[in-house]
């Protein structure tokens, strides 16, 4: 089976230019549970992500010499392109559910976005994702 | 496959009255997301690192490192813990433990016999299993 398959095509997205409190709202909105943004361009090309640990090290920023109506200020303008991890490991919807099930195991990660050509975003999978076509395939008796 | 085969029984535990930023020190050390609240052997609740982003996040989105860490230590692990807690039974099936998180929405299933923690599973420890048996 192949990412595809399994992947989730509905996906929270922001812009580089988000506003970072923006962001943290979508992620704690009630009956959102997120922790990775995926941050696109207008024509839906993957440019980085947003993860809560991301957000929670923007809010708390030293910056002693600052007062802290200025810090407040600068947070209140901070956007999601000046904190967000650019460095993105992506698959493919073609990638099979193994190969993306080891890619969780060997680098830690929850979720991983699913790109087309031009890295277009179109779709996002998570270890969830894997752990629930694994728990329908036995269902229906068949094997993944 | 049974839970208590591939379940970890290494488990970092915290008190209901330890304060936050302990529990957060222990999350790190450990990269760990869920730490189960122990009374006598006995889990209590659950803390999870989505629990201190939000408390954190919630007071002191601005003020600074320092004023976070004061603020995640005057809260304690009972002011923000999740309780009642799913758990499953060492005998459980890897599927069912599996159908569980997924239905239900967590990361993470105590194992619990007679009342007492004996291990912990994760969604990541399920994928583990899956992969070594060429299920996923």
């Amino acid at each position: 089976m192949q990412v595809k398959d399994s992947m989730r095509i509905q996906v929270t997205t922001v812009t580089p230019d988000t506003l970072v409190s923006t962001a943290y709202q979508l992620m704690t909105m009630r009956g959102h549970r997120i922790r990775h943004l995926p941050v696109v361009t207008g024509q839906n090309v993957l440019v980085g992500i947003l993860t809560d640990r991301d957000v929670r090290q923007a809010g708390a920023s030293d910056a002693p010499s600052m007062a802290e109506h200025e810090l407040l200020y600068l947070l209140e303008k901070l956007r999601v392109r000046d904190i967000m991890t650019q460095d993105v490991v992506t698959v493919r919807g073609t990638t099979s559910l193994a190969e993306a099930g080891q890619l969780f195991l060997q680098r830690k990660f929850g979720c991983l976005p699913v790109v087309g050509d031009d890295n277009r975003l179109e779709g996002i999978i998570t270890v969830t994702d894997l752990l629930r076509t694994y728990v329908e395939q036995s269902d229906t008796g068949r094997t993944v | 496959m049974q839970v208590a085969e591939i379940m970890s029984k290494d488990i970092e535990v915290v008190d209901r009255n330890d304060n936050l930023r302990s529990v957060e020190e222990r999350m790190a050390a450990k990269q760990l997301r869920h730490l189960p609240v122990l009374e006598q052997g006995e889990v209590v609740g659950m803390v999870t690192q989505r629990d201190l982003f939000k408390a954190a996040m919630s007071s002191t989105m601005g003020y600074g490192a320092k004023a976070q860490q004061a603020y995640l230590q005057s809260v304690r692990v009972k002011e923000i813990m999740t309780y009642p807690v799913v758990t499953v039974s060492p005998d459980t099936s890897i599927a069912a433990a599996a159908d569980m998180m997924i239905t239900i929405g967590i990361g993470c299933l105590p194992v619990v016999d007679n009342q007492q923690l004996i291990g912990i599973i994760t969604k990541t420890d399920l994928l583990r299993c899956l992969r070594a048996q060429d299920a996923v």
